[in-house]
């Protein structure tokens, strides 16, 4: 089977090319444009995907040659297949969504939207196949100008364009930083392919730089606090397959990125590094849970919420980081494999959610979550696989996200046992009670949506008119769902196969004698979570207790509900911003809210005025932090301006001072 | 079948059943000795069980704006903390699987569910509850993570049953102040005082009330016997993992409800808002613990 | 060879002091003829042939009389423009021109210490630097091109001391090259004429971004 991956590879390229001709397309065919464009991206993941599966179900160790461009070889190896599996994967499923939600976009550049579409997953593909640092940088550069074109896609209004200048600045300091890194590792090695660059000898100076610019650039792309400014306005501006597809896949393959320079290009790894990350990944992890409970933009939620999990999934890389430096290197196994596990459940979790906001602003016309309710009844499906995303976002047993989050614990308690330290017991402490409350703070805040858009009463009357969407949208939406239970319960599989991957991974780590039992050895009792025992009890439980609950007529229907004995009005409904604000109030240290009361006129001579009562949170990284920069930057290139005098003359005037000051200098 | 597998696995569902037999039982006994210490006769031991009965006999009222999750909430609340109790060690067999950390996470679906069944109903009290035991969640869980830490640290593993095996009888500093931090954790997360008034309906003092206001007949019934058994739950892995006493499971069950019932007759329930700066008091506890170690 | 170059120097410091359009536009044209007397001395010096006396015909050709006609022509247009702005200017100039001769004969001392046309290579780097000083501190658009047509005057002259004469091709290509580029500038200036009733450059101050 192996021997034809190449030209399964390049088919699967070829499917992607084809697409992106669809913007050739005639524009009174646009339809068909679109729907070829979407089959071409879903055949291309589909075989992507298939590949990356077995090459990883295989369970080999080298590199796999793909195809070769020129003098730059493209291959598969074990870090990247699963990452193309990732890439696969949700691609599958958004190309299946945006085949019908797309439609909405009609008249409106729909062939140039399904193009790009193709062009950014190849690109994505190509930069997880590249073997060389300019092909990889020349593939994400790629990627970086297609998702910026995506996003910028409604750029009438003026939110969606300055969003996608600002995801475009930001994303190309990121690019800078990464190519800073990749060629202070280049200079040291004999070469820029990432063969060459893992055997580069780099001390002192260098190592530093080239890992701070590195963990800067992909810490950047992949939305780490305090680089994570551009998420939260970049995902609401963008339609919502492609907030999907880059909430699900693109901020993987920054954590592919980082991982690569630290497996391979980095070499012996600092303890600092390791803590750095870590903390980094706990802040973002704490303030991106926070942050979500906090707004009322649907998508601005889940923006903030994959801040969250990318938080998780680069603490989990820290923790892992950590652990090598220590004594009991083979722990760090653990760390790693929940970074990718996460990654994994994470793309499939955020999709559906992404789906369901698609749907869910289809249905209504409105992303405020204010503004929405009761959708449930008018949207059951949706609501179900609503209900199976939140479920696993908020990181609950026998659905996927919670492996993720289990390992992570499993990895900082191995910390904590790891080295008798104090600083590193305070290290781990840390670490659990930043996650505890990202945890914590991510279940309030799934709650809070899923309570606020689904139940209860419709608090506008959009929400009351709205409807169910079309069977392909649901069709998109029920298969990651079941995929998260299926992979929460099944999950011993796919951490095995992750596991395989990182031991292949990292040469300091000598395999223990009883190879990979590692994590699953019962009988030791290092880590046990069956799944299926638990599945079967669940089952037994569920059945025996549905019976006795639910038998017989036990339900009486009245109109109204107790509600202390008032007629309950609709303005009595709890709204998103109301439920948040027990948190809101905790954390106003961090968050500094802003209170604006205006009182208008008085309705009576005596008593009684109206007011106005507005409350916003500001958002304090973009404040503190890069307003100044930027006011800073701004004045400095004012003062530099005045070189530019207008004068023609006074140019060649410095022409002259520079030859003559050459020549002097010659002369000397 | 093996018929040992097979004992494996019954033994665990029949100490399940134990459990949440005996679960209203323990309540009854910290109702019965609050009443004591406040100079009454009190209802009877068993009268959380003809509680029970009394709800399970009538009908669950409901309203047209209540949908699916109103109805499942009751019934994943009692069924994740059947599982958990699932997952307690087990004297009698060798499945022991229960992981702290899956422990922790069944529980924290049988929040998830009663807190968003409080938005279903679509009155203002829900939301408030909803609102309330998310906060008190977000304060909890961190600390609860740390008392976590301190019992993997002492005992070298995730597993319940080697922490249960690990708990001996010396008392340090580090025994001594995670024993006091999972005790307060306990009445936090069981909606006691001084976090949460157990007994009133009102509006300003109810967290974990709160959110059931609508709920009526069998469910009711539903929930209060989950949150019994979950009540229950903690205070058998306080007794097995954090009290270094050498008696019997039964009557360290025993002494730790009415240690519940003395702290609430003892204290007063504080603000909402203060619950932050207390349970933080308990982390830094824990903290001291951990290093103490 | 010596005293033609003498007079060259001679007509660029003359050229720094003249401020009247027609007369800036007939020093450049006696300067151009030195350089294309230079061009002829050397060539008969160097090699016998007709190819050996084009590149003199043809400088006298381009620099001595299309290039001065089209810009007798230019000037021809723009009737009110007779005189500069200061006469600090050319004070200054003059100075600086003498500042950069002599920089030109130390830097000709250090590099090639002893070599013979001595004279001949510093003076086509001043000639060099004293178009520059030319484009920097006139404001008139033909001034300005008359600072380019010495800067190229010197340039060629640097040529045709270091060697015994460049091969044909390049000297035509050097010869259209500043022709096309007069050309360009003569229009353009024009044009400048056209749009804004002036050639003064300084105007121009306000077209930055």
């Amino acid at each position: 089977m192996t021997d034809y991956v190449p030209e399964f590879f390049a088919t699967a390229i070829f499917c992607y090319i084809l697409g992106c001709f669809a913007v050739l397309i005639p524009r009174r065919h646009q339809l068909f444009a679109h729907y070829f464009a979407q089959i071409m991206s879903i055949l291309g993941s589909t075989i992507i995907f298939i590949l990356a599966g077995i090459y990883l179900l295989s369970n080999e160790r080298t590199l796999l040659k793909v195809a070769f461009v020129g003098r730059y070889m493209l291959a598969i190896d074990g870090w990247s297949s699963v990452f193309l599996c990732i890439t696969g994967l949700a691609g599958i499923l958004t190309s299946i969504f945006a085949v019908d939600y797309a439609l909405a976009y009609i008249g409106k550049r729909l062939r140039e939207l399904s193009g790009l579409w193709n062009l950014f997953l190849l690109s994505m593909v190509l930069v997880l196949v590249s073997q060389s640092a300019v092909s990889f940088l020349v593939s994400w550069e790629v990627m970086a100008i297609v998702s910026f074109l995506l996003v910028n896609h409604d750029s009438e209004k003026r939110e969606t364009w300055q969003a996608a200048y600002q995801y475009l600045v930001m994303t190309h300091i990121g690019t800078a930083a990464i190519m800073i890194a990749f060629f202070i590792v280049g200079s040291c090695a004999n070469g820029l392919n990432f063969i060459e660059l893992s055997s580069s000898h780099l001390t002192g100076t260098a190592r530093v730089l080239a890992f701070m610019t590195s963990f800067l650039g992909f810490a950047l792309k992949a939305g780490l606090v305090p680089l994570h400014v551009w998420l939260p306005n970049a995902h609401p501006a963008a339609p919502s397959h492609v907030s999907a597809l880059m909430s699900g896949v693109m901020l993987k393959v920054a954590v592919y990125g980082f991982g690569r320079f630290i497996f391979e290009f980095l070499g012996p790894l600092d303890f600092w590094w390791g803590a750095l990350v870590l903390i980094v990944g706990l802040l973002s992890a704490f303030f991106g849970a926070l942050y979500a409970q906090m707004e009322k933009d649907i998508k601005r939620i889940l923006a903030y919420s994959s801040v969250e999990n990318m938080g998780i999934v680069f603490a989990a890389m820290g923790s892992g980081m950590l652990l090598l430096t220590t004594s009991h290197k083979e722990y760090a196994v653990v760390g790693f494999t929940a970074a990718i596990v996460h990654s994994f459940n994470h793309s499939i979790m955020k999709s559906l959610m992404f789906m369901v906001a698609g749907a869910v602003n289809h249905a209504v016309d409105d992303k405020n979550i204010e503004k929405m309710g009761g959708l449930a009844k008018l949207m059951p499906w949706t609501a179900a696989c609503a209900l199976t995303g939140s479920l696993a976002l908020a990181a609950l047993p026998l659905t996927n996200g919670f492996i993720g989050e289990w390992l992570m614990f499993h990895s900082f308690a191995f910390l904590a046992h790891a080295d008798a330290s104090t600083g590193i017991r305070l290290l781990a402490a840390l670490a659990f009670i930043l996650s505890g409350l990202a945890s914590a703070l991510a279940l309030g805040c799934f709650v809070r949506v899923f309570g606020v858009v689904f139940l209860g009463r419709p608090r506008a009357r959009r929400a009351e008119s709205a409807h169910e969407v079309s069977r392909f949208m649901l069709f998109a939406m029920v298969i990651p769902a079941l995929l998260i239970f299926l992979s929460g319960i099944w999950a011993l599989p796919i951490v095995t196969i992750a596991q395989h991957v990182i031991e292949a991974n990292i040469s300091a780590i000598n395999l223990s004698d009883e190879g990979q039992l590692l994590l699953w050895d019962n009988g030791s009792g290092i880590l046990n979570y069956d799944t299926f025992i638990l599945l079967i009890a669940a089952v037994v439980i569920a059945v025996c207790a549905w019976f006795i609950i639910y038998r017989g007529q036990i339900f009486v229907k009245h109109d109204v509900i107790w509600n202390c004995g008032t007629e309950p009005t609709l303005r009595q409904q709890y709204s998103g911003t109301g439920f948040s604000k027990p948190i809101r109030r905790a954390f106003d240290f961090l968050l500094k809210p802003r209170r604006e009361v205006v009182f208008l006129q008085k309705e009576n001579k005596y008593f009684g005025r109206s007011m106005a009562y507005t409350l916003t949170i500001p958002d304090r990284f973009t404040e503190k932090l890069y307003i100044p920069v930027q006011h800073h930057l701004v004045k400095t290139a004012s003062f530099l301006r005045r070189i530019q005098a207008g004068s023609v003359r006074i140019y060649i005037g410095y022409v002259m001072v520079a030859m003559v000051l050459v020549l002097i200098w010659g002369a000397m | 079948m093996n018929i040992a597998i097979f004992n494996d696995f019954l033994f665990p569902f029949v100490q399940m059943l134990l459990l949440i037999a005996l679960a209203p039982l323990v309540s009854g006994i910290i109702k019965k000795t609050k009443a004591l210490l406040q100079n009454r006769r009190g209802a009877d031991l068993l009268q959380d069980y003809y509680d029970l009965r009394k709800w399970w006999k009538k009908k669950t009222i409901i309203t047209p704006y209540t949908g699916f999750v109103f109805m499942l909430a009751p019934f994943m609340y009692l069924l994740s903390t059947m599982l958990a109790a699932f997952l307690l060690p087990n004297m009698m067999s060798n499945m022991n699987f229960g992981d702290i950390f899956v422990f922790v996470g069944l529980l924290a679906i049988g929040r998830f569910f009663m807190a968003l069944s409080s938005f279903d109903a679509a009155s203002a009290f829900g939301g408030m509850g909803g609102s309330r035991e998310v906060y008190v969640a977000t304060c909890v869980e961190p600390v609860m993570l740390l008392a976590v830490l301190t019992a993997i640290l002492k005992s070298g593993s995730t597993s319940i049953y080697t922490m249960a095996l690990n708990n001996g009888t010396q008392i340090n500093v580090a025994v001594l102040l995670a024993c006091i931090a999972f005790f307060i954790l306990l009445l936090a997360e069981n909606g006691r005082i001084p976090v949460d008034n157990p007994d009133t309906h009102l509006e300003l003092t109810m967290i974990h009330e709160c959110m059931l206001l609508e709920y009526s007949g069998r469910l009711l019934a539903v929930i209060h016997l989950a949150s019994m058994i979950k009540n229950m739950l903690f205070i058998v892995l306080f007794s097995l993992i954090f009290l270094p006493m050498a008696i019997p499971l039964a009557i360290k069950v025993i002494i730790t409800a009415m240690g519940i019932a003395v702290m609430e007759s003892l204290n007063n329930k504080m603000r909402l808002f203060k619950v932050r700066a207390y349970l933080l008091a308990t982390g830094g506890l824990l903290l001291l613990a951990i290093v103490a170690q | 060879m010596e005293q033609l170059v003498m007079i060259l120097l001679f007509v660029a410091f003359l050229q720094n002091r003249i401020m009247d359009l027609r007369k800036a536009v007939a020093c450049l044209c006696l300067q151009s003829a030195i350089i294309a007397g230079a061009c002829l001395i050397s060539g008969f010096a160097n090699g016998h042939g007709i190819h050996s006396v084009l590149p003199g015909l043809l400088t006298i050709l381009v620099k001595v009389c299309l290039i001065p006609y089209a810009l007798f022509r230019l000037v021809g247009k723009l009737t009110d423009e007779r005189e500069l702005v200061a006469e600090i200017n050319t004070n200054y100039s003059t100075a600086l021109s003498a500042f950069f001769l002599m920089l030109s004969y130390v830097l000709v001392d250090k590099m090639l210490p002893g070599i013979g046309d001595r004279d001949i290579m510093a003076s086509s780097m001043g000639l060099i630097l004293i178009g520059l000083v030319l484009i920097v501190m006139r404001s008139r658009a033909i001034m300005q091109i008359i600072g380019l047509m010495t800067m190229e005057n010197g340039i060629y002259l640097l040529g045709l001391a270091m060697t015994e004469g460049l091969p044909t091709v390049i000297e035509l290509g050097i010869f259209f090259d500043v022709l096309v580029a007069v050309l360009v500038l003569v229009i353009l200036t024009n044009r400048l004429n056209v749009s804004f009733m002036t050639t003064d450059t300084n105007v121009l101050r306000r077209l930055k971004g």
